[in-house]
């Protein structure tokens, strides 16, 4: 049916993810786009993203690329 | 409905997946270790494969679309622990037998795989095994040092270093084309 990037890929810790938030946000942008590979054509292409819980609980500004303000979830 | 649109692949339209024109539901299990036990090496028991995926299939993971959805994960067994994949971009040649018997036994009973080609997290190796190998660290382990915070901004590194992302022995464009074993 799938394939899936990878499984429940989180942006970084639940104390502060700020560190590797820039590049996660991109790194999901550019997967994204991986259904038109020609190689996995027929199967849906997923980045695996938990939603709340993958993007720091900020899902909105990860779709729209950009970094938050705040990336603690705790 | 023409044949053409019978492709068997699952699609997306709006909000929804189709498969074949229509709305497509399913009910999933996850099956981590579908890998290994279709294994023809020391990990696997294709007896008990067989057994569980009859199972799933007498107790409605076939309904109401009458097709399943198993979640298979690919073969990064912790390198220090299971000893499959012990070197980067390297899986165990019987282990990818074990992914072909799973899928062909999966697709005898009308179910689809969502295959993962990555973990975050530390049970299967995964992003945290691909960083330890890619700077000579040992893996970061929350479950020995019970510190998930340090674990989780480790693991995520990943996402920044070319070098840990090499490590992956299987990409999606890779898998499809790769002929069956059996």
């Amino acid at each position: 049916m799938s394939w899936q990037l990878a499984n429940e890929p989180r942006p970084g810790s639940d104390a502060n993810a700020s560190p590797h938030f820039d590049v996660f946000v991109e790194v999901d942008r550019r997967d994204r786009g991986l259904h038109q590979d020609a190689g996995a054509a027929k199967q849906l292409v997923s980045t695996g993203n938990e939603g709340w819980m993958g993007t720091a609980r900020q899902p909105r500004a990860v779709r729209e690329g950009r970094t938050p303000r705040r990336t603690s979830t705790t | 409905m023409p044949s053409a649109a019978q492709s068997g692949f699952v699609t997306v339209k709006g909000r929804h997946f189709q498969l074949d024109g229509k709305p497509y539901y399913f009910a999933g299990a996850n099956l981590w270790y579908g890998m290994y036990l279709g294994s023809p090496g020391k990990t696997g028991d294709r007896a008990r494969l067989v057994q569980e995926l009859d199972q799933l299939a007498a107790q409605g993971v076939h309904e109401p679309a009458r097709a399943g959805h198993l979640r298979d994960q690919h073969a990064e067994a912790r390198g220090d622990a299971r000893g499959h994949a012990v070197r980067p971009n390297h899986i165990d040649e019987t282990l990818w037998q074990g992914l072909d018997f799973l899928l062909a036994e999966m697709a005898k009973r009308d179910m689809k795989a969502v295959l993962y080609l990555n973990n975050f997290w530390q049970w299967s190796g995964g992003m945290s095994q691909y960083v330890a190998w890619s700077n000579g660290k040992p893996v970061v382990d929350p479950d020995v040092t019970g510190d998930w915070n340090a674990f989780m901004d480790n693991s995520a590194s990943f996402y920044r270093e070319p070098k840990a992302q090499a490590g992956i022995p299987l990409r999606a464009s890779d898998n499809s084309s790769r002929a069956r074993t059996r």
